[in-house]
C-alpha cells in the first residue's frame, strides 16, 4: 500500500467520524479511532 | 502533573523533528496519536469526545487543503506550459541594474510568487534566476528565504492566515489587522537584510531608499485590501504594489527607458498572466456580488469532559464559502488557463496528465502531515489541554511573555517547515496565554502567525529545497548560519513591540483588550 492510499483512507474515517460525532453512535466513532490510529502507524510501515 | 503532560504531544513533535529527524507527517502521526491516548487517559475525554475534536480537526484540514491542492496544482500547470518563463523574462527585460535586480527579485518578485503559490516555489524559482544572472549562489539561497519570508502568512491564497483564524475562531478581518502591524516590521527587516546581503551596510544604506517608500506602499495596499474583505487576495496583491513601487522609483533614480520589446515565446506575457488576473478578477467580482450565501459548513454538538472542560457547539464550522474560498476562484482560473494555452496552440494532453501528477506527487506529504497536525491541535484544546498549559506558561512567565511569544511561532515553522502547521499548533496555544494574561488576542494572533511567517526560511524542508534548487546540497549549514540572525533578530524586534502594544499600551483591537 503507497501513502497516497494511506491519504484516501482519511476520506472514509472523515464521514465516520462526521456521522458519529452528529449521531453520538460512539461504536461506530471507536472505529473510527482506531481506523485513524493505524494510518498514523503505518507511516513507518509504507515507504513510498 | 496535567502540565507536563498537555506538554508531551509537542515534545514528542519536537524529539522527533530535531533530534530523531524524522519527517513530519511520521512526526506529526506519534504526536497526535499520543495527544488521543493522554486526552483519553488523563484528561477525561470520552469516545464522543475524541470523534468530535478529531472530526473538527479534519474539516479544518479539508479548508486549508483544498487551497493548498489548487495552489499547487495551478502553479504547476503554469510551470508545465511555460508561462512562468515567459514573466521571469520579462522581468528581467526591465531591470538592468544588479543591486535593483537582487532586491527587486529576492524581495518582492518571489513574495509575488509566494502570493500565488508558496509551499517552496519561491525559492525553486527564484534562486537558479539569481544564479543564472551572475550573483553568489550562497547569497541568492539566502536572499530568497529571507526576502520572501515576510509575505509566507498572507501568501498562498491565504492558507496560512486562515488556518490560525479557523483554529482560534477570531474574527478573520481584525486578525489581519493585527497580522499587519507586524508584517510590516517583518517587510522592512528582509527588505534591508537583502540589501546587507548584497553589501553590507554600504547597500543597506543605499537599499533605505527603495526599502521604506516601497514598505509603506505596500502596508496601507494590505490595509486597504484588508478593509475590502478580500482576504486570500491580501499577499498577492500586497507584493505585486510593492513590485510596481519599487520599479517605478528605480525608473525615476536610474531612468533606465523603456524596452525595446517585451520577451514573448508561445505566450505573451498577457496570457502568461492570464490565470493570477482571472482570480484577481473573479475575487473582486465575487466580493461586489456579495454571494456569500452559498456555502458548505460542518455542524457539531456541545460536550464536556469528565474533568469538566467544557467545549461549545458549533452549528457552523470551517465554512467554505463557493463563491469566496480561494479553491473554486483558483479552479475557475485554471479553466481560463486552459482556454488560453489551447487558443494559443501549446495544449498537450501529455503535459496536463504531468500536471496532474506532480500535483498528487507534491500534495501528499503535505495532506498527511496537516491532518495529523490539524487533529492534534484540535484534540488538544477540546480536551483542554493547550488552555492548561497556556495558564502555566503563562504564570511563569508573567507579564514579559509578549517578549518570548514571537518565537514560539518561529520554533513553530522551524520545526515544520511551515506556517499554517505552526499557526496550527501554537495559535490556540498563544491566544489562550493571552487570555489568560488579560491581554488583547488578536495582536498576539498576528503576532503568532507573522513570526510564524519569518520563520518559515529556518524550515528544513525550505532549506533542503533551495540548497538542491542552487546546487549546495551538503552545504545546508552554511545557508542557516546566514539565515538564522536576521530572523532571530526580526522576532525580537516583533517580541518587543508585542510587549509595548499588549503591557505598555493596552492596544484593543475588535473591541476587546
Amino acid at each position: 500500500m503507497s501513502k497516497k492510499w494511506l491519504a484516501l483512507m482519511f476520506i472514509p474515517i472523515f464521514l465516520i467520524l462526521y456521522y458519529s460525532s452528529n449521531s453520538g453512535n460512539t461504536a461506530i466513532g471507536l472505529v473510527g479511532i482506531l481506523w485513524f490510529i493505524f494510518i498514523a502507524i503505518a507511516q513507518f510501515i509504507v515507504k513510498r | 502533573m496535567q502540565t507536563i503532560l498537555s506538554f508531551t504531544p509537542l515534545l514528542i513533535l519536537l524529539s522527533c523533528l530535531l533530534i530523531f529527524k524524522l519527517t513530519t507527517s511520521k512526526s506529526g502521526a506519534l504526536s497526535v496519536i499520543a495527544a488521543i491516548i493522554i486526552a483519553f487517559l488523563f484528561f477525561g475525554m470520552d469516545i464522543f469526545g475524541l470523534t468530535v475534536a478529531m472530526s473538527k480537526g479534519m474539516s479544518l484540514a479539508l479548508y486549508v487543503l483544498l487551497i493548498i491542492w489548487s495552489a499547487v496544482f495551478l502553479y504547476h500547470l503554469v510551470y508545465e506550459f511555460e508561462a512562468i518563463d515567459v514573466i521571469n523574462k520579462n522581468i528581467i527585460i526591465f531591470i538592468k541594474d544588479p543591486f535593483t535586480q537582487f532586491l527587486l527579485l529576492s524581495w518582492l518578485f518571489s513574495s509575488v510568487l509566494q502570493g500565488i503559490a508558496g509551499f517552496g516555489v519561491p525559492v525553486i524559482i527564484v534562486v537558479p534566476i539569481l544564479i543564472h544572472l551572475g550573483f553568489n549562489p550562497l547569497l541568492s539561497v539566502a536572499a530568497v528565504l529571507l526576502g520572501h519570508s515576510w509575505s509566507v502568512s498572507f501568501g498562498s491564497m491565504g492558507s496560512s492566515f486562515f488556518a490560525i483564524t479557523l483554529v482560534t475562531g477570531l474574527e478573520q478581518q481584525i486578525t489581519g489587522y493585527a497580522m499587519a502591524i507586524f508584517d510590516f516590521v517583518a517587510m522592512n527587516m528582509m527588505g534591508l537584510t537583502v540589501c546587507y546581503i548584497y553589501g553590507k551596510w554600504e547597500y543597506v544604506k543605499k537599499g533605505l531608499l527603495y526599502v521604506i517608500p516601497t514598505s509603506l506602499v505596500m502596508i496601507s495596499v494590505m490595509f486597504a485590501v484588508l478593509s475590502l474583505n478580500l482576504l486570500s487576495l491580501v499577499g498577492l496583491t500586497t507584493a505585486l504594489s510593492g513590485l510596481v513601487t519599487m520599479y517605478i522609483i528605480y525608473a525615476i533614480k536610474e531612468k533606465p527607458g523603456k524596452p525595446d520589446e517585451l520577451y514573448a515565446d508561445k505566450l505573451t506575457l498577457g496570457k502568461a498572466l492570464l490565470p493570477y488576473t482571472t482570480i484577481v478578477g473573479l475575487s473582486l467580482l465575487f466580493q461586489a456580488l456579495k454571494l456569500g450565501q452559498y456555502s458548505i459548513a460542518f455542524k457539531y454538538p456541545a460536550f464536556v469532559t469528565k474533568l469538566g472542560y467544557e467545549v461549545a457547539q458549533q452549528a457552523s464550522y470551517a465554512k467554505i464559502k463557493i463563491f469566496g474560498h480561494p479553491a473554486p476562484i483558483i479552479a475557475m482560473s485554471v479553466i481560463a488557463a486552459i482556454i488560453a494555452y489551447k487558443r494559443a496552440g501549446i495544449w498537450e494532453t501529455e503535459k496536463f496528465k504531468n500536471v496532474v501528477n506532480k500535483t498528487i506527487n507534491k500534495s501528499i506529504g503535505t495532506t498527511i502531515s496537516l491532518v495529523f497536525l490539524i487533529t492534534m491541535a484540535l484534540v488538544m484544546m477540546d480536551s483542554g489541554m493547550t488552555t492548561t498549559l497556556a495558564v502555566k506558561v503563562s504564570e511563569i512567565t508573567g507579564r514579559f511573555y509578549p517578549f518570548f511569544a514571537p518565537y514560539v511561532g518561529v520554533l513553530g515553522s522551524f520545526i515544520t517547515g511551515s506556517n499554517t502547521n505552526s499557526n496550527v499548533i501554537f495559535g490556540k496555544f498563544q491566544i489562550s496565554v493571552a487570555t489568560a494574561l488579560g491581554v488583547n488576542t488578536y495582536i498576539m494572533a498576528g503576532l503568532q502567525s507573522i513570526s510564524g511567517s519569518i520563520g518559515v526560511s529556518l524550515g528544513p524542508t525550505t532549506i533542503l529545497m533551495a540548497s538542491s534548487a542552487s546546487g549546495l546540497s551538503g552545504q545546508e549549514s552554511e545557508i542557516y548560519k546566514m539565515v538564522i540572525k536576521p530572523v532571530l533578530l526580526t522576532a525580537a524586534i516583533m517580541g518587543v513591540l508585542n510587549y509595548l502594544l499588549l503591557v505598555v499600551f493596552q492596544f484593543t483591537l475588535g473591541g476587546v483588550l
